[in-house]
């Protein structure tokens, strides 16, 4: 999981900037509920991401007076995740040819 | 918040395994915003505040989770030992991908009977069942393959199926036919050392694609259809396998009467 969760990531935020709780909520929500994972760990992610330079973040207002971290693809970021999603593609491609071969 | 509430005692935890940097005072934050509006929402549906502490920190991770996936984060240089590991791990897993290909598409690679290319396309003859339109199809050491081709937001790809397999053994997405030009060419990444698999987009005017090959060889190609999306212009497209030995020196689209429509100098990888 923890090697796939930047590419999950990257690939929710396409749709637009999302805060931490909502990011956990639309990953779990689009997996059916394949990708439970700790909800905490998706934080330092973020900051790995953003550090990478293909996410930025904002503050918000959120509940009350609360502010809220926002999080968005940058340029680079819709670059990357376009670049991974083949990547990935090609790799289940092969992992698929290795378990059919297996069958 | 009381001194008993479980979400202050879950964050002093975390707060204590994180430390005072600006990194951790930020996760600190954010992870507080998250479990109050986590409780919030267990609460507005029914759930007792106590309850609905128990299930956000416990859906949270443990405060030793948590600051060991920010351990994880640091910069590179503190992980490199880890960067190894890794690297060796996906290049275990390309091997064995490679390996498996080898081994369905057969050691021998030569078509029973023919000579290069002769595992020639045919006009489309129906949907393909995994996705796309079959656009080609042939035969490698009795076991027959098909492609199929569709168009994406990623441009024009092609999947290459072997007979009786739902999975798919090579192809590729991203091909469109660049300005000024009638053909477009790739070949397979899982390419199987002893057969490759050419293919590309052409014009839809485009009727046969004819492949210089470096042993002094032309291949013509027929091309097949591909219907045009709400995105994209109808083209046409070109699947064929030839020896793995063998490349590809240039591309030329032709009509219906042998015209030629354009010609490019292959540059594959």
């Amino acid at each position: 999981m923890k090697g796939h969760l930047d590419l999950l990531v990257l690939a929710i935020l396409r749709s637009g900037p999302l805060h931490g709780y909502a990011l956990v909520e639309a990953l779990r929500a689009r997996s059916g509920g394949v990708f439970d994972l700790p909800e905490g760990t998706v934080y330092p992610a973020l900051y790995r991401l953003e550090r990478a330079g293909v996410l930025r973040s904002g503050w918000a207002a959120g509940v009350g007076r609360r502010r809220r971290r926002v999080y968005e693809l940058t340029p680079l970021g819709f670059e990357t995740l376009e670049a991974r999603t083949e990547e990935w593609h090609e790799l289940s491609v092969g992992i698929a040819s290795v378990l059919d071969a297996a069958s | 918040m009381s001194g008993d509430d479980p979400v202050d005692a879950y964050l002093a935890e975390l707060r204590a395994k994180l430390g005072r940097r600006w990194r951790r005072r930020r996760l600190s934050w954010e992870a507080e915003g998250h479990l109050r509006e986590a409780v919030a929402r267990r609460v507005a549906t029914g759930t007792t505040p106590a309850q609905a502490a128990a299930e956000a920190i416990a859906c949270f991770g443990t405060a030793l989770e948590v600051a060991s996936a920010l351990d994880w984060a640091q910069p590179a240089w503190r992980r490199r030992g880890r960067g190894r590991v890794a690297a060796a791990a996906f290049a275990v897993v390309m091997a064995a991908i490679a390996i498996a290909v080898v081994f369905v598409a057969g050691p021998g690679g030569q078509t029973a009977g023919t000579e290069h290319g002769a595992a020639s396309p045919a006009p489309p003859v129906a949907e393909n069942p995994v996705r796309g339109k079959e656009v080609a199809n042939g035969a490698v050491d009795e076991l027959s393959w098909s492609a199929a081709a569709y168009q994406s937001d990623r441009g024009v790809c092609i999947d290459i199926v072997f007979s009786g397999s739902t999975s798919l053994v090579g192809g590729g997405c991203g091909f469109g036919v660049p300005d000024a030009r009638t053909v477009g060419v790739g070949r397979t990444y899982l390419a199987d050392p002893n057969r490759t698999w050419i293919f590309g987009p052409a014009t839809s005017s485009t009727d046969t694609v004819s492949l210089g090959l470096d042993d002094g060889r032309a291949l013509s190609v027929k091309t097949a259809e591909l219907p045009a999306t709400e995105a994209r212009e109808g083209l046409s497209v070109y699947v064929t396998s030839i020896p793995g030995n063998v490349s590809v020196t240039s591309v030329e689209g032709r009509d219906g009467n042998g015209g030629s429509l354009g010609r490019i100098v292959a540059e594959l990888p």
